[in-house]
């Protein structure tokens, strides 16, 4: 029966928390002649028309509201070309510098290398088995600084996979200016003057085991000596440090090696060992940079155990692995 | 021979008004609007609307010829029309924009009509093909690059019978410019519209207060504006373009920033929930969007448009902000214009 349909939803008996519901103006005393010749089934339509939306709407806002469930952690209103929002970049920066300088007390040292205009790439180690290396060291070039106080280059690291993919996650990293990794994006960002932070060893340097977690996998890919050598952009071996299975609140080192220009143009990233040799270049001088950080750290950590460390760092550099 | 003179100009040099162009659903909404424009080019000499539906209003150079596509043996007759008519120019846009409840008869349109229309144009012997395609061809994937360019694999979700149409219509594309080196084949693969007349997915999405997103996902989007699809397609019938083109304006947002700009509310469903609950509206109802769709409310599918501008001279008149900007301008109560209101003009 129509009629009885139309009942409950002319007059709703509840109300939803929250959000008050638009209702329309209450009806004179005498109803009016068309309200007489008011059908059941024009009432329905009516409900269903302007009262069923604004009762979803108002019952919806308040279960959002209560239950704190949006579609991302912070609305932004706009993006660049890869999604990063200069307006999170800012709001959140304090927050993750201040982890930077007080949880992981970083030493940031030889950012000022790193070129105030154009592209570069920074060949970077995986220092955990979480990629939260990757936003770190963006916050620490935007923390470094640039000419008369303003902040540092905003960086476009290269992330994993399952980190750019991952629920709520991948889409703050994206916000704060991280890029799934892949050679078309990284290609466009270099052509487009950003600096790039490469992670060539993939996800095998996020994987290493605990004992080999000073040593530099091998990398998993040389598309970023290609890239430096087709679009002219400077390498920067940078090394971040201590290696550790979780981000404990030990000191880290950040530090970034003189640059390697890598010159052939297209012809040598077409050539297999030009790209060979290069790649092994800037992996024995990140390597390089690694043992001599941890060395160093160790031996003022505790001069025990550092000794004995060293000597192992120093055996297993001297014969990198294929 | 199809056309009276032989053409031996370069492309590239001016045209004498001898064109002459067939456009299969010529009154949809994208039809009517390339009508509108070809009408009023002084290098189009006469217009061949083919369409279910007859005309909207007396138009001065088009000639009308009713087809069904997903009738048989409808390519002698399309053969026919092409060949009185002189045309050295098919725009085919007689496909769907937004899947539809009978699948089968979506096949019929789609696929079997393309091959009908392909044999006709074989048949007659046109100069040039335009076929309207679509970049959610490529699937929304995670290990998708942010820019897709025309070269990347085609992957749309297997279970969309509406996909794997769209796909096999590029199939058929495809191989017909292969077999037929000497005609310009052009797919143009439109991005995601919004616009005032367009209806799919995403404007049926975003035209709603409360906007169904996936929990924890927010990828990137971009929309393109029906004006640019409709510059983009005449462009491409002017030009005898070639190949695949990605129609995909410059530009990109966040879905959260997107509902933001519309004053839309977010209702972020754990994806399981909203799964169910599409496959339920879907198969039970007949409304909504098959659940297969998903996937683009969960990953990148962001086309690279460069190619229609830097080849066919395109100039995207709006970003994905204007455009977006420009359908909340439109409002909730959606009004198409009228086909007299736009050919009358």
């Amino acid at each position: 029966m129509p009629g009885s349909v139309a009942e409950p939803v002319t007059e709703p008996l509840w109300e939803p928390a929250g959000a008050p519901v638009s209702r329309p103006p209450s009806p004179p005393g005498f109803p009016a002649a068309p309200e007489l010749l008011e059908t059941a089934g024009t009432r329905f339509r009516r409900f269903m028309e302007q009262r069923l939306p604004a009762l979803v709407e108002g019952v919806a806002r308040s279960w959002i509201e209560t239950l704190g469930l949006t579609a991302v952690p912070v609305e932004v209103s706009d993006v660049d070309a890869f999604g990063m929002s200069q307006e999170f970049v800012e709001r959140w920066q304090p927050v993750l510098a201040r982890l930077l300088s007080d949880y992981f007390r970083a030493e940031l040292r030889g950012l000022e290398k790193l070129p105030a205009e154009g592209p570069a790439i920074l060949v970077c180690n995986h220092s955990g088995v979480l990629p939260y290396d990757e936003l770190l060291l963006k916050v620490a070039v935007r923390e470094s600084g640039g000419r008369n106080g303003s902040p540092g280059r905003d960086i476009r690291p290269l992330s994993e996979d399952f980190a750019i993919n991952a629920p709520f996650a991948g889409s703050f990293l994206n916000r704060f200016g991280l890029v799934r990794a892949s050679r078309d994006n990284a290609e466009r960002l270099l052509r487009a003057g950003h600096i790039i932070a490469a992670f060539p060893e993939g996800t095998q340097g996020i994987a290493k085991r605990y004992e080999n977690r000073q040593r530099l996998q091998r990398f998993h890919s040389s598309g970023f000596v290609e890239l430096a050598l087709r679009t002219g952009a400077p390498l920067y071996p940078v090394a971040l440090g201590p290696i550790g299975l979780l981000p404990l609140p030990s000191r880290w080192n950040i530090q970034v090696g003189d640059a390697i220009r890598a010159s052939g143009g297209e012809v040598a990233a077409e050539d297999r060992s030009t790209v060979a040799r290069v790649t092994e270049e800037v992996r024995a001088k990140l390597q390089g940079m690694l043992t001599a950080l941890t060395s160093v750290r160790r031996s003022a950590d505790s001069p025990a155990s550092g000794t004995r460390r060293r000597s192992a760092a120093a055996g297993r550099s001297s014969a990198p692995r294929r | 021979m199809s056309t009276r003179s032989p053409r031996r100009a370069p492309r590239a040099a001016k045209r004498r008004p001898s064109r002459a162009i067939a456009v299969t659903g010529a009154f949809g909404f994208l039809g009517r609007r390339l009508l509108a424009r070809l009408e009023a080019d002084p290098a189009v000499d006469r217009i061949l609307a083919l369409d279910l539906k007859p005309p909207p209003g007396l138009l001065r150079k088009t000639a009308f010829v009713r087809i069904d596509l997903a009738s048989p043996r409808t390519d002698v007759q399309i053969a026919a029309a092409l060949r009185e008519e002189k045309i050295d120019t098919l725009v085919h846009l007689a496909l769907f924009f937004n899947p539809i409840q009978n699948a089968a008869y979506a096949h019929e349109v789609e696929v079997v009509g393309t091959r009908q229309l392909l044999a006709a144009a074989e048949a007659a012997k046109v100069k040039a093909l335009v076929v309207c395609g679509t970049t959610a061809v490529y699937g929304a994937r995670p290990d998708n690059p942010n820019y897709l360019r025309e070269d990347a694999p085609l992957r749309p979700p297997r279970q969309s019978r509406y996909m794997s149409d769209k796909l096999e219509v590029e199939r058929q594309v495809a191989a017909f410019a292969q077999a037929h080196p000497r005609t310009s084949v052009a797919i143009l693969r439109l991005g995601s519209m919004l616009g005032p007349s367009v209806k799919n997915p995403a404007t049926r999405l975003f035209g709603r207060a409360l906007v169904p997103v996936i929990l924890g996902r927010d990828p990137l989007m971009q929309f393109l504006h029906e004006e640019d699809a409709v510059e983009a397609l005449h462009r491409a019938v002017m030009a005898k373009a070639a190949g695949p083109f990605n129609v995909a304006a410059s530009g990109v947002l966040p879905i959260s920033s997107i509902i933001q700009l519309l004053g839309r509310t977010p209702l972020a469903l754990p994806a399981p929930i909203a799964q169910a609950s599409l496959a339920a509206l879907w198969s039970t109802f007949g409304i909504g969007t098959p659940p297969s769709w998903l996937d683009y409310l969960c990953y990148l599918w962001v086309a690279d448009g460069s190619r229609a501008s830097t080849e066919l001279g395109l100039r995207y008149q709006y970003t994905t902000r204007e455009t977006v900007l420009a359908f909340g301008a439109i409002g909730r109560a959606r009004q198409a214009p009228s086909a007299e209101a736009i050919l009358g003009a």
